[in-house]
């Protein structure tokens, strides 16, 4: 057993992305040890290009014919591979915005972008993993470095609040998600990766056993964490109003979409056997957080807490896809989830430019905004008003795609509800667009009549007017050129293979022994 | 299924271990003067007389300690079975393990720049 | 039934006890640093629980970890913040025990029945000659290379977010950086949301105060 056998057999290169994201975070991390304090100058450009880096490799590895790696622990096909783009590329995006204000709020900007990377790298393996113990490490790679961000502004009493909340209640989902699993584990006599347990518990004709069902509960129950769906979105509201706003953007972004690729993942390959059920459970997800996000949005004063009622209501819409089940769900949801990537991601500069030329986030003090910043007023609105689904944006397509996949797969009381919770949610983000464009001079707030004057070349500031206009023409463009985005979204769930329904049993036993006796090999 | 064996130690020492105690206190019971004063029940400072109560509020330079010790004895627990099964495990699990360890140099690294090791 | 087999039964009981005992004790006592050291006690009934399982490697890793680490930063974390404060008794103070009583013996209740009414699939490999140790290192670097990689590099995270959290800031003075920002040092540029009954002309001539000087 020679050593090119055995890496031939590990097939590592599939991991390239991510080992070119580790690069970067080790070169942030001993870079700012070497050089000090002055290295924040070129560190998030590092990142940055690190980022974009692993996303031209992701589009190389794409259509990968032999995409399982790692002896099983990490499968990376289509699906995959958009969910890692969609992760690298928030964070990329992130990090563009997030330069001045954690240069404003005097913590050290390193160390922020090298945890950040750390969630992305997190986050990554978290949308190929497809082995228990693969999953579960990658999942908490994601959360601690979420918890550390949500507290790292540590003067802030909010922020303490925000990272307390969010580390027990995360902890205890984990709990909850690590029981659940260890059942499937029990259930499955022993196998970790998810093929051979849902292959190995219709074996041992144990579908219906009450094991399964609760397995089933507890998964999605951190699952659903993750996703901030109602009723686990306990946490969404005041982490989001006291994290530093990039952290927000990216949580909102980047961990949600991570959650959704474990949530497809996970459900279609090792509960195949519950396909009602856990269909069932997300409907019941879907309708409550569509429901209760959208209508606790309108009653927000302040705009972080809104876009996170908003976040919840979104993952609501996305959910649909998920309970569509059929391929054209799955599309509309990566297809969803690429457009949101942009509108969130730039709702979110615009805040964070507001909040740091203003210090306030309310929403009241948004108004006659336009008078005296005309491009931050036409980025919030863009934004806005494709997150709402106004027709020519992005977020329409995307809508009306996950509304049609869901109306074909028959869920029609579902696309409905959907419909009616996007009217009001569209009546709340106009009301801020409104705010800003509409009222008279002598309406102003007294934050805007202060507005200081449009300065571009204060430090991190460039970047952060990149972001917008990127965003800006992202969200824009996106909805009259979607083809592309709609292309890439279909052709990557066409090539996964785990996701036709038809394939799976044929597939397990074509891939399980060749595994085993891989391990054996190796030992 | 599961038989105890290799174990009759642990079961030796245990017991050792729970008379050690028993035999200490009860010898010195047996050989001590009987009787004594308020100063018998104080607790015994190598000489010096104990000051305040035992609760007070610790120096967060311990909890800094504690903090990077989990994350070493982790790492520890982690690179174990790797020494234990070295000979059967061959060239390409040394590398791997080389990346494990270099990305945890980097961490000490890093604890003792931003001067998480000292006592300052 | 065997010496061996005896002995087994008897060891869990012991430690089936033990934990039991100190788990409860763990939520039962008001004194939270008696309660920290009992933790401990439930830690090491685990550990004893792994050994019964031949688990012996997870044992010493259980009691190396939680008892010798873990707990220990537990107690750190206590005696740092050691404020007595007398509380209160909040009325009706019985309604959040109950209830927590109550969901806990229903999740009881639930997941026992699940245990016993499901038909386990136990694994029917042979055990190794191996040494479990042994065992799990081939493991490590075979099928769970990736997550142990991983692991090295939430290990990584986690000391530098630890470190970036816990440690003394020192300062810098607001003089090199004068008033060009009101933000002090570490914390939300925001503004904290008004509280109710506060007008909000009061608060804003009081931000109008504060940007003119």
């Amino acid at each position: 057993m020679d050593f090119a056998n055995l890496v031939d057999q590990l097939n590592a290169g599939t991991i390239l992305p991510e080992g070119i994201v580790l690069t970067t975070l080790m070169v942030i991390v001993v870079g700012d040890l070497i050089v000090g304090r002055s290295a924040s100058r070129w560190i998030p450009y590092t990142a940055i290009a690190g980022l974009l880096a692993a996303v031209v490799a992701l589009y190389l590895q794409w259509n990968n014919p032999n995409p399982i790696s790692f002896l099983g622990a990490f499968n990376s096909d289509d699906l995959s591979i958009v969910f890692r783009g969609i992760i690298a590329l928030s964070t990329a995006v992130t990090i563009l915005m997030s330069i001045r204000y954690i240069e404003q709020s005097g913590t050290a900007l390193a160390e922020f972008i090298g945890i950040m990377l750390t969630a992305t790298l997190g986050g990554m393996f978290l949308s190929g993993a497809s082995e228990l113990v693969t999953i579960f490490i990658s999942l908490e790679t994601l959360s601690i470095s979420s918890y550390l961000m949500t507290g790292y502004t540590k003067r802030d009493p909010r922020s303490n609040e925000a990272a307390l909340k969010y580390l027990l209640i995360g902890a205890s989902s984990t709990g909850v998600f690590l029981y659940g699993v260890s059942l499937l584990y029990g259930l499955s006599g022993g196998e970790t990766q998810l093929s051979a347990i849902a292959s190995a518990i219709a074996d041992a004709n144990l579908s219906q056993s009450l094991g399964l069902v609760i397995s089933l509960v507890f998964v999605i129950a951190g699952v659903a964490f993750k996703i901030s769906a109602a009723p686990f979105h306990q946490w969404t509201p005041d982490v989001y109003e006291g994290s530093p706003t990039p952290v927000v953007a990216f949580l909102s972004v980047g961990s949600k979409a991570a959650g959704f690729a474990l949530a497809i993942r996970l459900m279609n390959s090792a509960f195949p056997l519950l396909i009602d059920e856990w269909q069932f459970v997300f409907t019941a997800l879907a309708v409550l957080s569509m429901v209760l996000g959208n209508v606790v949005a309108l009653a927000q004063t302040s705009m972080k807490r809104m876009l996170a009622y908003s976040s919840i209501g979104q993952a609501g819409f996305v959910m649909i896809g998920l309970i569509a089940g059929t391929e054209a769900g799955y599309a509309s949801m990566i297809f969803y989830l690429l457009v949101y990537l942009f509108m969130n991601l730039g709702a979110f500069t615009c805040l964070i430019l507001f909040t740091l030329r203003t210090g306030t986030d309310q929403i009241s003090e948004y108004s006659g905004l336009y008078q005296k910043d005309p491009l931050l007023t036409l980025c919030l609105s863009i934004c806005l008003l494709s997150l709402g689904g106004i027709p020519p944006l992005a977020g329409f397509f995307g809508k009306i795609y996950l509304f049609w996949a869901g109306w074909q797969a028959g869920q029609y009381g579902l696309v409905l509800l959907g419909l009616v919770t996007t009217v009001v949610s569209i009546y709340y983000y106009i009301r801020v667009v409104r705010m800003m464009v509409v009222k008279e001079p002598q309406e102003m707030s007294d934050a805007v009549k202060n507005y200081p004057e449009v300065q571009w070349n204060l430090p991190g500031m460039r970047p952060l007017q990149v972001g917008l206009v990127l965003t800006l023409v992202a969200t824009s463009l996106a909805g009259i050129l979607s083809n592309p985005l709609f292309t890439l979204a279909n052709s990557s769930i066409a090539r996964t293979t785990t996701l036709q329904p038809i394939v799976i049993s044929s597939h397990f036993s074509a891939t399980v022994p060749a595994e085993n006796s891989a391990l054996q090999t190796q030992q | 299924m599961f038989v105890l064996s290799g174990y009759e130690y642990l079961l030796g020492f245990l017991l050792v271990c729970s008379l050690v105690p028993a035999l200490a206190l009860s010898a010195s019971k047996l050989l001590r003067p009987s009787g004594g004063g308020p100063e018998r029940r104080t607790t015994y400072e190598s000489g010096v007389e104990p000051i305040g109560g035992a609760w007070i509020q610790f120096n967060i330079r311990y909890y800094m300690f504690a903090l990077v010790f989990v994350i070493f004895d982790v790492e520890t627990v982690f690179l174990y079975p790797w020494a234990v099964a070295f000979h059967r495990l061959g060239l390409l699990a040394f590398v791997e393990a080389l990346i494990f360890i270099a990305i945890l140099v980097v961490a000490l690294v890093y604890a003792w720049r931003k001067g998480a090791l000292e006592w300052s | 039934m065997n010496l061996a087999e005896g002995v087994q039964l008897v060891s869990f009981a012991i430690l089936a006890v033990m934990m039991i005992g100190s788990a409860l004790g763990v939520v039962l006592f008001s004194n939270i640093v008696y309660s920290a050291f009992l933790l401990a006690g439930v830690f090491v009934s685990i550990s004893g629980i792994y050994l019964l399982l031949n688990a012996d490697f997870v044992a010493t890793a259980q009691i190396l970890i939680y008892v010798g680490a873990v707990n220990v930063l537990i107690l750190f974390a206590i005696m740092l913040v050691n404020k007595r404060e007398d509380f209160k008794p909040l009325p009706n103070a019985w309604v959040r025990p109950t209830m927590t009583a109550i969901v806990s013996a229903g999740l009881f209740v639930l997941l026992s029945t699940m245990v016993l009414v499901t038909p386990w699939a136990y694994s029917t490999e042979s055990v190794s000659s191996d040494t479990t140790i042994v065992l799990i290192g081939q493991h490590f670097f075979s099928d769970f290379l990736l997550p142990f990689e991983l692991a090295s590099v939430l290990l990584l995270m986690a000391m530098v977010g630890a470190i970036i959290l816990a440690r003394r800031e020192f300062l810098p003075d607001q003089v090199i950086t004068p008033d060009k920002q009101q933000q002090p040092v570490l914390t939300l540029p925001e503004r904290p949301r008004e509280l109710v009954g506060i007008s909000s002309d009061k608060t804003s001539n009081l931000d109008d105060s504060r940007r003119s000087e």
